[in-house]
């Protein structure tokens, strides 16, 4: 049976409190980081001066310079830079991997995206919600508004157990939604054997700027710390069912260990060459803290 | 299909208690733990990196290794199933169940026997053998095999009236030093030893006696019985004596009866020679069996009936010729075994030479027609060396000694293969000059002669457990003649025990009757260092160092499997 998160669960009112603090903390320190309000590459009706140029018919009347008409007779009109609220789409994975065991990584994953569409919407941007397996689902197109913000809880909180992890897919399905260029924010445990190799073009594919979120637990890197990992284990993957016998040594612990290094080597490398983001978020400490941290530094 | 050391029953037990110790080890066999993890990806990663197993490679966990090692050894060990040395001047044990006469109670034999097979349990197998002795020493376990065997082997044995075959067994084994360094030598019964018999033991062997005597040392026993010929001088007729001894607190000896062929002689036919000698006169030599049977219950009842088959005597008979030498004629008809009859012979005695002999004959025949004094023709299958020798026992060496001319007389003997017996004797024997005829052992040499063509064997007159046989023609009454007894049944040959013997040359002769050393020493019994009696029993459970190596490994694989639990070990 899908396993499902009540939202008393998932948002607590302690996590609801921690939340409305760390979002004015944010507003503050993100000012020009990440997620703060983005300048347009087009001049346009916004605040900040920008240029003079001189007036065609078409023009915003609204916007000729006064004063250089009587000093030069000629009229100009000023440019400014035009302000646009940038979207913020949420791509959260809810495949079984991000339900495994008692402390989910989904908990984490949607308390992190909770939490960045509250700075996005206190900021008035848009925020978009999808949530992706093996395909894609839209849960909701675009909400602005602190408003919101609750609505997009209780969204989030729908969210139930899929199966497996198909990042190439719903890449590709999002890339075929006409949506406006913003901020991609992937939050996943990365887990796709198949797409891991090829993530760099994947995410060149994208027309968003992108963010990955990678949730990630202690036991990723020690195995050890894993009940009845030990001696003659039938490892069974939680997605496919699909059986594994293993005699653990310390040798094939090792070599795990540096299949697993190798693999976050690769998410780094395709980030980075793909012009995106990645955070590393521990899915068993506390969230907030760990974005608020985060959110100092400009990505 | 028999199985040796268990029953049947055993080891189908045995069958299932395996399939059983098999099922658990199948349940116990190695299983893969299911255990669920988010993804497979590294883990497959980790199997595809795994190098290839190499035969050399940096040796590792070496405390693991000796531990393995540990755990082998002592299995090992306890495979080869050590044994201590604990006392340095014991390594070997010979245990010896006496099942002769002496401990021929069955209750005493049966607690002797188990007294041994509770011991052999506790002695490695490989230093100990097993003997079971009566009449003969059996060979009942070698070094090596399983104690079980034992138990199988002596399962049916029993005890008999025969003397101890100890005394013979240790003198062989001396004999071929048979007796590892620091052997004890442990006896079961209550067979008598002699203290000379310890002393012939070597240095480095110790003796110890297990007694199982339980009841009383009363006995009274038939110690000998035989037959002569009748002192009154009929041919047909013998008389028969037997001996019976007994304890002071015995009953009576007179308590017996004799019995022939079913008959009980009356008690005024039997004379009382003396204390314990008893004769009974003229019995028919008809070859019936003589029992003598004591009417007590004593505490050796093997001892208490004795039986003797008597002889059948019919007188040879033999055809004179007319012309015969008289000295011949004289001896022939003065032998009370010969009876001279006109036809119907057994043997004829010819005074010349006769060609195509129908019967076995004894010739005179002139020196000048014989090459040699004495020509015997034998049949196929006569013994030619006991011929020989009895000839010459019988006076012809006195020939020439009397004889003034005797460098001029040369005795000489031949024997040749006929189908007829024969024994043509030159004349020049019973020229007067000789004086042989004269001689007592001419009618000697013409009665074996008699006998020996008419193929009469020898017949016993006494027979008795533990002595020589001795063997009765009609001329050896009682005699030890060798000769005799090996022609009959071989040298030295002394019954073992109390049965019936038989071989090609007589029908059966009846063995019944204890030695008077059985009777006595049975009284006698002797009296063996109750502090020796106990050290068979100090080496209990010395045997079991393998089971403590079993359980030792048992503990060091517990605690293997702990630490590998503990994931403290690979």
């Amino acid at each position: 049976m899908a396993r499902q998160l009540s939202f008393g669960e998932l948002f607590d009112p302690d996590f609801l409190n921690a939340l409305e603090a760390f979002t004015l903390r944010a507003r503050r320190v993100t000012h020009g980081g990440f997620i703060a309000n983005q300048n347009s590459p087009s001049l346009g009706s916004g605040i900040e001066f920008q240029d003079f140029k001189a007036y065609v018919p078409g023009d915003d009347i609204r916007a000729i310079d006064v004063n250089i008409y009587q000093r030069l007779g000629k009229l100009f009109i000023r440019l400014f830079e035009e302000q646009r609220n940038l979207p913020l789409y949420l791509l959260i994975d809810q495949s079984a991997s991000m339900y495994f065991d008692d402390s989910a990584r989904i908990v984490a994953g949607l308390r992190s995206a909770l939490a960045l569409a509250s700075i996005s919407l206190s900021q008035h941007d848009s925020v978009g919600i999808y949530s992706f397996t093996d395909r894609l689902t839209t849960l909701a197109k675009s909400r602005t508004g602190k408003h919101n913000l609750l609505p997009i809880a209780r969204l989030l909180a729908e969210l139930h157990e899929g199966t497996t992890t198909n990042l190439s897919t719903s890449f590709q399905s999002l890339s075929q939604q006409k949506l406006r260029q913003g901020l991609l924010i992937v939050i996943s445990d990365f887990f796709d054997e198949e797409v891991i190799d090829n993530l760099t073009q994947e995410l060149r594919n994208l027309r968003h700027r992108v963010i990955l979120l990678q949730l990630v637990k202690n036991e990723d890197t020690d195995p050890t710390m894993v009940d009845d990992l030990q001696g003659d284990v039938q490892l069974l993957d939680c997605e496919t069912n699909v059986g594994l016998d293993l005699s653990i040594d310390p040798a094939l612990l090792n070599r795990y260990r540096s299949a697993y290094r190798e693999f976050t080597q690769k998410l780094t490398r395709s980030a980075a060459s793909s012009n995106a983001g990645l955070l590393v978020v521990n899915a068993e400490e506390d969230i907030l803290t760990q974005l608020g941290s985060l959110f100092q530094y400009p990505i | 299909m028999t199985f040796l050391t268990l029953p049947i029953l055993a080891v189908l037990a045995g069958l299932a208690a395996i399939g059983l110790g098999l099922f658990l080890l199948q349940q116990l066999r190695a299983r893969n733990t299911p255990v669920a993890v988010p993804t497979l990806m590294f883990w497959r990663a980790s199997v595809r990196e795994a190098p290839v197993r190499v035969f050399r490679d940096r040796f590792r966990h070496i405390w693991a290794y000796l531990l393995c090692l540990l755990i082998c050894s002592l299995i090992w060990l306890a495979f080869s199933d050590p044994a201590t040395d604990s006392d340095d001047q014991i390594s070997f044990h010979v245990l010896f169940l006496d099942g002769s006469a002496h401990t021929s109670n069955p209750d005493d034999f049966e607690v002797a026997k188990q007294e041994l097979l509770t011991d052999l349990r506790d002695f490695p197998e490989h230093k100990r053998e097993v003997f079971f002795g009566n009449a003969r020493t059996l060979k009942i376990l070698t070094t090596g095999e399983h104690y079980r065997i034992a138990e199988r082997r002596l399962q049916d044995v029993t005890p008999e009236g025969s003397v101890s075959s100890l005394g013979e067994f240790i003198r062989l084994f001396n004999a071929a030093d048979r007796f590892p360094q620091g052997t004890q030598l442990i006896v079961y019964g209550n067979v008598p030893v002699d203290e000379s018999l310890l002393l012939s033991l070597p240095e480095d062997v110790s003796f110890v006696q297990n007694s199982t005597q339980t009841g009383g040392v009363e006995n009274s026993g038939i110690t000998a019985l035989g037959w002569a010929d009748s002192s009154t001088g009929n041919w047909s007729l013998v008389d028969v004596s037997f001996q019976i001894e007994s304890t002071e607190d015995a009953l009576a000896s007179t308590d017996f009866s004799v019995v022939v062929d079913g008959q009980e002689i009356a008690g005024e036919d039997i004379q009382k020679i003396d204390e314990s000698s008893y004769l009974i006169q003229d019995l028919p030599a008809n070859g019936a069996v003589l029992t003598v049977r004591l009417g007590v219950n004593d505490s050796l009842p093997v001892d208490d009936e004795a039986r003797l088959q008597l002889p059948t005597k019919r007188p040879i008979r033999v055809k004179l010729d007319e012309a015969v030498n008289e000295a011949i004629a004289l001896a022939i008809q003065a032998d009370p075994g010969i009876e001279v009859v006109d036809s119907d012979e057994q043997v004829s005695v010819q005074a010349t030479a006769v060609a195509n002999l129908e019967v076995p004959s004894l010739q005179l025949v002139a020196s000048n027609d014989l090459e040699n004094s004495i020509e015997y023709t034998y049949q196929p299958g006569d013994d030619i060396e006991s011929i020989r020798q009895r000839t010459l026992d019988l006076g012809f060496d006195r020939i020439e000694s009397s004889s003034p001319g005797s460098s001029q007389v040369e005795i000489s003997v031949e024997f040749t293969e006929g189908q007829v017996r024969s024994i043509s004797f030159a004349d020049q024997l019973l020229d007067e000059m000789l004086g042989y005829q004269d001689s007592y052992a001419f009618p000697l040499y013409i009665a074996s002669a008699i006998r020996w063509l008419a193929d009469d064997q020898a017949q016993f007159s006494y027979a008795a457990v533990g002595r020589p046989l001795i063997a009765q023609n009609r001329l050896d009454s009682l005699s030890l003649s060798e000769p005799f007894t090996d022609q009959v049944l071989g040298a030295n040959f002394i019954p073992p025990r109390a049965e019936t013997l038989s071989d090609e040359l007589t029908d059966s002769l009846e063995v019944a009757l204890l030695s008077p050393k059985v009777t006595n020493q049975f009284i006698e019994q002797v009296e063996v260092d109750s502090e020796e009696q106990e050290t068979g029993v100090v080496f209990a459970g010395l045997g079991s160092i393998g089971l403590w190596l079993t359980l030792l490994a048992m503990a060091f694989l517990a605690f293997e499997w702990y630490l590998y639990r503990r994931r403290l070990m690979p």
